[in-house]
């Protein structure tokens, strides 16, 4: 099992947001912190941290930060 | 008889990085204008795919690991004089400043800048280019442009063109002939995987056309500095980019 808020820690920080924290529900195209830059930086992050690459087509389909942490999970497993 | 300065009849050329892309279109268009073509790449079932798309006879493949020291003397051991080369081997990562592995990085310099320099060294210690051939190095518009996640891939090839410069003043006095040609988006199974979300459909509308090029019009500009028709062309770099960098 992936730890969620440890997850949300790290995307927090991929973004830079400091004044909040982040929750699963949310939709991560919809924050004005995302961009290609973020995108990129979140594939990356997810590798060095989980040793977990996560493809372009399957991260079209992902929504929210719960679903980037349940992609995770199942490649791990 | 037609008139054609771009013939290539005659000529003997080593295309690497054959396999696929720009480097099986460059293959494929020396062979249409009468090339004898030394084939190589890692893969060899689709090199074999790339010559039967060839034209005329006497092409020969070969299998070849170009970052293997020992793959690349055995390669150049049984090359015969050569009139051209085209070197075009290359792979695309993604790498951010902040996630750099320098293992990853290392990579792209082997397989864009290592590998060539390397085998560079051993056809000119080998005398396998002939007197008056032509060297065409394959970099991008990477090199001078910078593009999100594409620096290290983009410093590599800027590596590999300023070592085009250098040959060219060294091997002067042999009359060989070096390039390089700086491809922007190139529709190739290379450049258009995983680049990452709706990316790709939006940097298209960069181009002054819309749209990615084709492997074919990048071997069209190769062939032609390949040719005699550019015996007078040493030292230069060449972008063929559909206007982006405009």
């Amino acid at each position: 099992m992936i730890n969620t808020n440890q997850f949300l820690a790290q995307m927090q920080e991929v973004l830079e947001i400091e004044d909040r924290t982040l929750s699963p529900d949310e939709k991560f195209r919809e924050l004005s912190e995302w961009s290609s830059l973020a995108y990129l930086s979140t594939i990356a992050m997810i590798d060095d941290e989980y040793n977990v690459i996560i493809s372009a087509a399957d991260f079209r389909e992902l929504q929210t930060f719960g679903d980037i942490a349940r992609a995770i999970e199942k490649r791990k497993a | 008889m037609s008139y054609n300065p771009m013939d290539l009849t005659g000529k003997v050329i080593l295309v690497t990085g054959a396999s696929s892309g720009i480097g099986r279109a460059i293959a494929i268009e020396c062979s249409k204008l009468g090339a004898t073509c030394i084939l190589t790449a890692r893969n060899m079932e689709r090199l074999h795919e790339t010559l039967a798309a060839m034209e005329g006879n006497g092409h020969i493949v070969i299998a070849t690991d170009l970052t293997d020291t020992n793959a690349v003397t055995e390669l150049v051991e049984q090359l015969p004089k050569l009139d051209g080369a085209s070197l075009n081997a290359g792979v695309v990562r993604t790498i951010l400043c902040r996630y750099a592995k320098i293992e990853d990085v290392r990579e792209l310099f082997n397989i864009h800048y290592f590998s060539v320099v390397g085998l560079m060294t051993l056809l000119l210690k080998k005398r396998k280019l002939a007197q008056g051939s032509s060297v065409v190095m394959m970099s991008s518009i990477d090199s001078h442009l910078h593009h999100l996640g594409n620096g290290f891939y983009g410093a590599a090839k800027a590596a590999l063109s300023y070592y085009t410069l250098q040959l060219s003043k060294e091997l002067k006095e042999k009359r060989i002939r070096f390039n390089s040609v700086r491809p922007g988006m190139i529709e190739t199974p290379m450049t258009t995987v995983d680049s990452g979300e709706d990316y790709l459909e939006k940097d298209k509308r960069q181009y002054l056309y819309g749209r990615y090029g084709k492997p074919e019009e990048v071997a069209h500009l190769v062939a032609y500095l390949l040719s005699d028709a550019a015996v007078w062309i040493t030292g230069s770099e060449f972008t063929i980019d559909g206007g982006v960098s405009v």
